[in-house]
């Protein structure tokens, strides 16, 4: 099992929460669950609704779209993390390539924890418009 | 050479070659007018005399008018670099024109004035674009610096301009000096193309640069600018009234000497030999003291120089007009003009947009200056020539305008602060921070245009402004609004039509009785009771009225009548009215749909009677599942001071659903629950998310009891989140109740104290890693090295508590002084925009104490990256921490995050040394403390 500070060195490197600090990163490992899964079990299922977003803590992920694969993920990255903030069904199956560990951010815990702490939300608001600009300039180039 | 420039002016890195290049155009410039001016007076004096003298300082006068009114009308379009070559392209031109007419004997003529005229603009109005382009290439940090170093340029430029003239006039003869000022003046272009490259090339890397705004709204017009705006009419009579006494501080000198010495070559001799010297006494200074008076003394101190050391000549020369006298006066001006005030002047300019400092500047520069210079011209003829007075009489005029020079320059520090205050704001004006005058024509129109319109929270506002006013003016757009589409506009308006006479809005009234909306229905039903001859029967016929809804509303009507009108007290039983919401409440017909709607309206009616014994009808409400009931039921508890229910609202404060109307409840009650609530946070069944909000509670409970309060808690070393929260609650209470006060001497201790924490923080950081290099500077014994994982995130650690103690610093600085200032300061030093950071450096600079200033300016620097080198220098006082391992002092005297951080880094790298500590930290009753002291120890054992 992961402490809370190992779970914190891990979500530091995640592109959503780079602007959270890292005690206010330690409020999300409180809430970021170990998982175990064993090689070819489904994380998530196309057409599901999100309830969680990931991150590999060992191991790998691969992920398809309509049986054909997109993309694997490995160690100390995340995956299904729109599903946090999205109600639409997902759009990818996310598969263990082998047994890997992984942790699961509860979309309804992570959403009470924004509403509990106005620094997280202006957090992970920032990195969103970060992201929007860059699309948006990529957009405008 | 660098080095002692660096010491003398602190020129840092990325601003030598600006300042290289700005110093050669302005050494090379002011070299030219001082050969130009030299032969503009020998020739002018040699063919007309002094007698015409007054006469051509008008006609520059008038010349500097037109020359500004074309600036306006052409050269105000171009660009400052595009007009500066154009000016030097002209001036070229001009002086081959003259060249050739002087060469071809044309003396003696209209010439002569015209050259005279000529060289006095081409003085004024080239310094004035240098300095305006200066401010340009230089923000207000770096200009503080930079500017000393520019005066210097002009006054080496001045001694090397006069003595060339000296050496050179045998040779070349005096017209012929004019192309050596072509020379300079092409030089000068080929200086001010590099300096625009190089200044092209800055802007680009700080793209994000905004344009700073003054105060005032900017304006086509020079003269409506200068006088829209309290600190440029400051400014310009500080420059005004400093070129009338100089003028008649001259005048003196020239007189004095004159009647001193009667040969001609002697009293040239005497001019050159006594204006040299002047030059180097203004040099010395300007390398000397300028720099130095600017940073330790600043703006407002450096601009009593002059004036003071005039008024000290011309009370000298008042006492024994000799000629010793007439050169303390002429060094007084000399001396200060062109170094500390010249540099102190130009900072002035720094708060002012661009566009406005462009149009101020030259005006100023050209029209003010001229002026003033015929202003002293006209008084001379005037006390000399009409009335026939002594040169004493001088002194006294001179001592009358020093004075008021004096006067303006304690009020400009006021208008500069508040200009650079503005700049940082960039807000609108506040219609609440305007006292509102009923009767103000201009004002009842702008409200009522503001009640036209269309935007839903304009109006509010304006609502909210004008309920304690009836003005006739308003009632139409009143009436108008009880139809608005927006129910907060109809809440008001109902609401407010209570107690105003004039406005009949019954029809609008009766439409709204069985809204939807309980607040305005309620409000409605109020309305139309109290607008009726008889208020309670109008009151009972709707309490009788088939609507449940309507009933409800009229009861919520009814309990606050009850509560304001001891007729109605008299009159209805507000328990009788309670047990029938009861009865519907419990009653099996009713269906579900309806009970929380009654259910809310049970808990608004008990709120609304404000009777205490009416709690035991909230305690279900309390506990309901909805939390909408246990937020309103919350707020009756409050209304009513039922202090039974406090236990239940702190609770609330972890629930994200009841926070806000926890929060606003508690404080309903006031300042008796202060004593509660602080217990709340010394409770250890207290929950965290709980204890955080509650300082927040006492921030919005305007009592002095609160300050004490929360300044007994702000020294918390163990929890920083907490103790951040409580300074959060401070700035609150110092924002919104004036009346409050602030121990300043305990303020000021605890910002020493976050002082010290900060450079404990630093201090240990370095001991760790270089901050600048990352580089690991600790080692462990044993050949181990610090793993990059730990390290790193230690290192982020230890930046975070960096800025937080940054903030923490202004949260306590808005304890002291203005907190919106230092709110916006603060946001002027982490914004991206280096021209908005140097302005919040600069603005902090003006407003600290001495002693605050000291320390906290080199914290700003360093966090803005533009300190000297080798990061701030730590406050008298402080002790580094003790303990020859960092980490062993860091978990030992750091917050709890920042000993998990050491924890970790420890646990990585196996380090046994810290053994003792990590044990007694696993007995820690901190949870996450206590896992990662667990864990540490066990990698500490794995590892050994």
């Amino acid at each position: 099992m992961l402490t809370t500070v190992e779970k914190v060195i891990l979500l530091q490197d995640i592109d959503l929460f780079e602007f959270i600090l890292t005690e206010g990163l330690s409020q999300i490992a409180l809430i970021a669950d170990e998982l175990e899964m064993t090689q070819g079990q489904i994380v998530f299922r196309e057409g599901e609704l999100p309830d969680a977003m990931y991150i590999v803590i060992d191991g790998k992920i691969v992920v398809t779209r309509e049986k054909k694969e997109i993309m694997t993920i490995d160690e100390k990255n995340e995956f299904g993390t729109w599903g946090l903030f999205d109600d639409a069904p997902r759009g990818i199956t996310a598969t263990a390539l082998s047994d890997c560990r992984l942790l699961r951010i509860n979309k309804e815990e992570f959403i009470e924890l924004l509403s509990d702490s106005p620094h997280l939300t202006e957090s992970v608001l920032k990195r969103i418009v970060k992201r929007m600009k860059k699309l948006v300039d990529r957009f405008m180039t | 050479m660098t080095s002692i420039i660096n010491r003398l002016f602190d020129i840092r890195k990325g601003e030598w070659r600006r300042a290289l290049l700005m110093f050669a155009y302005i050494f090379l410039l002011i070299a030219s007018v001082m050969i130009l001016k030299p032969v503009r007076n020998s020739l002018f004096l040699f063919h007309h005399g002094a007698g015409r003298l007054p006469y051509v300082f008008i006609l520059v006068a008038l010349f500097a008018a037109l020359v500004s009114m074309f600036g306006r009308g052409k050269g105000g379009k171009w660009k400052t670099g595009h007009q500066m070559h154009g000016v030097l392209f002209f001036s070229i031109a001009s002086l081959v024109s003259f060249w050739f007419v002087l060469r071809n004997s044309v003396e003696g003529g209209w010439v002569l004035y015209l050259f005279y005229v000529w060289v006095s603009i081409y003085s004024v109005i080239t310094a004035a674009q240098f300095w305006l382009l200066a401010n340009r290439m230089f923000n207000a940090r770096e200009a503080r610096r930079v500017f000393g170093f520019l005066g210097t340029g002009a006054v080496l430029g001045g001694i090397f301009g006069g003595y060339l003239t000296n050496m050179l006039v045998d040779t070349l003869r005096t017209e012929n000096l004019l192309f050596v000022c072509m020379g300079m003046i092409v030089a000068c272009i080929l200086i001010l193309q590099a300096v625009l490259s190089t200044h092209s090339a800055e802007k680009r890397k700080d793209r994000s640069r905004p344009k700073m705004t003054g105060n005032i709204a900017d304006d086509d017009n020079p003269f409506r600018t200068i006088t829209g705006s309290r600190h440029l009419l400051y400014l310009a009579g500080i420059v005004g009234i400093g070129v009338i006494v100089a003028t008649l501080a001259d005048y003196q000198f020239n007189a004095l000497a004159a009647d001193a010495i009667d040969d001609r070559d002697d009293l040239t001799a005497f001019f050159g030999f006594w204006l040299s010297n002047l030059n180097i006494l203004s040099l010395l200074i300007q390398v000397f003291v300028t720099g130095r008076v600017m940073k330790y003394l600043g703006v407002r101190i450096s601009l009593f120089f002059l004036p003071l050391a005039l008024l000290t000549g011309s009370v000298a020369v008042l006492a024994a007009p000799i000629l010793w006298t007439a050169i303390m006066i002429k060094f007084s001006d000399g001396a200060f003009k062109h170094s500390i005030n010249k540099s102190g002047v130009e900072l002035l300019y720094l708060p002012v947009s661009d566009s406005m400092k462009k149009k101020a500047k030259t005006f100023i520069d050209v029209v003010v200056k001229n002026v003033a210079t015929g202003v002293g011209g006209i008084l001379l003829i005037l006390l000399t020539t009409a009335f026939g007075l002594p040169l004493r009489a001088i002194s006294i005029i001179s001592i009358v305008f020093i004075l008021f020079w004096l006067m303006l320059v304690i009020r400009v520090k006021d208008t500069y602060i508040d200009a650079f205050r503005q700049a940082i704001l960039k807000r609108t004006i506040d219609l609440e921070q305007q006292s509102i005058n009923p009767d103000d024509a201009a004002l009842t129109d702008t409200l009522v245009r503001v009640l036209e319109g269309e935007n839903e929270r304009q109006i509010i506002y304006v609502l909210d402004i004008v309920k304690e006013f009836q003005n006739k003016r308003f009632t139409p757009h009143l009436k108008r609004l009880a139809n608005h589409p927006s129910m907060e506009v109809k809440l008001r308006i109902f609401e407010m039509a209570q107690n105003y006479v004039e406005l009949d809005i019954s029809k609008e009234a009766l439409e709204m009785v069985s809204c939807d909306n309980v607040r305005v229905s309620s409000a409605a039903v109020g309305y139309l009771c109290v607008s009726s001859n008889a208020p309670l029967e109008e009151l009972r016929v709707w309490l009788g009225d088939d609507d449940y809804k309507v009933q409800c509303s009229a009861m919520i009507t009814a309990a606050r009548m009850w509560k304001d009108d001891a007729t109605a007290r008299e009159e209805l039983s507000i328990g009788d009215l309670i047990d029938e919401m009861m009865t519907k409440i419990n009653a099996p017909t009713t269906p579900d749909v309806k009970q929380p709607f009654i259910k809310l309206r049970l808990a608004e009616l008990v709120g609304a009677s404000g009777d205490p014994r009416l709690f035991s009808y909230l305690k279900d409400l309390l506990v309901d599942d909805s939390a909408d009931i246990r937020c309103v039921a919350a707020k009756a508890a409050s209304d009513i001071g039922a202090m039974e229910a406090l236990p239940i609202i702190i609770e609330y404060l972890g629930g994200s659903s009841t926070r806000k109307c926890a929060i606003e409840s508690l404080a309903g009650y006031g300042e008796e629950i202060l004593e509660h609530i602080d217990a709340a946070i010394d409770d250890p069944e207290t929950q965290r998310k709980v204890l955080l909000r509650i300082p927040r509670v006492i921030g919005m409970i305007g009592a002095q009891r609160s300050v004490d309060t929360l300044l007994e808690r702000v020294d918390n070393d163990e929890d920083l989140h907490m103790s951040y929260e409580v300074l959060k609650a401070l700035n609150n209470l110092r924002e919104d109740f004036f009346d409050l006060k602030f121990s300043r001497s305990r303020i000021e201790k605890l910002i020493e104290k976050e002082i010290h924490r900060y450079f404990t923080i630093l201090d240990l950081t370095n001991r760790i890693m270089d901050r600048e290099t990352g580089i690991r500077t600790l080692s462990i014994p044993g050949g181990r090295s610090l793993p990059e994982k730990g390290i790193r995130l230690l290192n982020r650690v230890m930046e975070e508590r960096c800025v937080l103690s940054l903030k923490r610093m202004f949260r306590l600085l808005g304890l002291r002084y203005h907190p919106g200032d230092m709110y916006n300061a603060y946001r002027g030093l982490i914004s991206p925009s280096q021209t908005l950071r140097a302005n919040a450096i600069e603005f902090m600079d003006n407003i600290l104490s001495p002693h605050l200033k000291r320390t906290i300016v080199p914290i700003m620097e360093d966090f803005h990256g533009t300190a000297g080198g080798g990061g701030p220098t730590a406050p008298k006082g402080y002790r580094k921490p003790e303990g020859d391992d960092p980490l062993e002092v860091l978990l030992r005297h750091g917050d709890r995050w920042v000993r998990i951080s050491v924890l970790y880094l420890v646990g990585m790298s196996g380090y046994d040394k810290c053994g003792p500590i990590v044990d007694e930290l696993r007995e820690a009753s901190d949870p996450q403390l206590k896992e990662t002291a667990d864990w540490c120890a066990g990698q500490i054992r794995a590892a050994g």
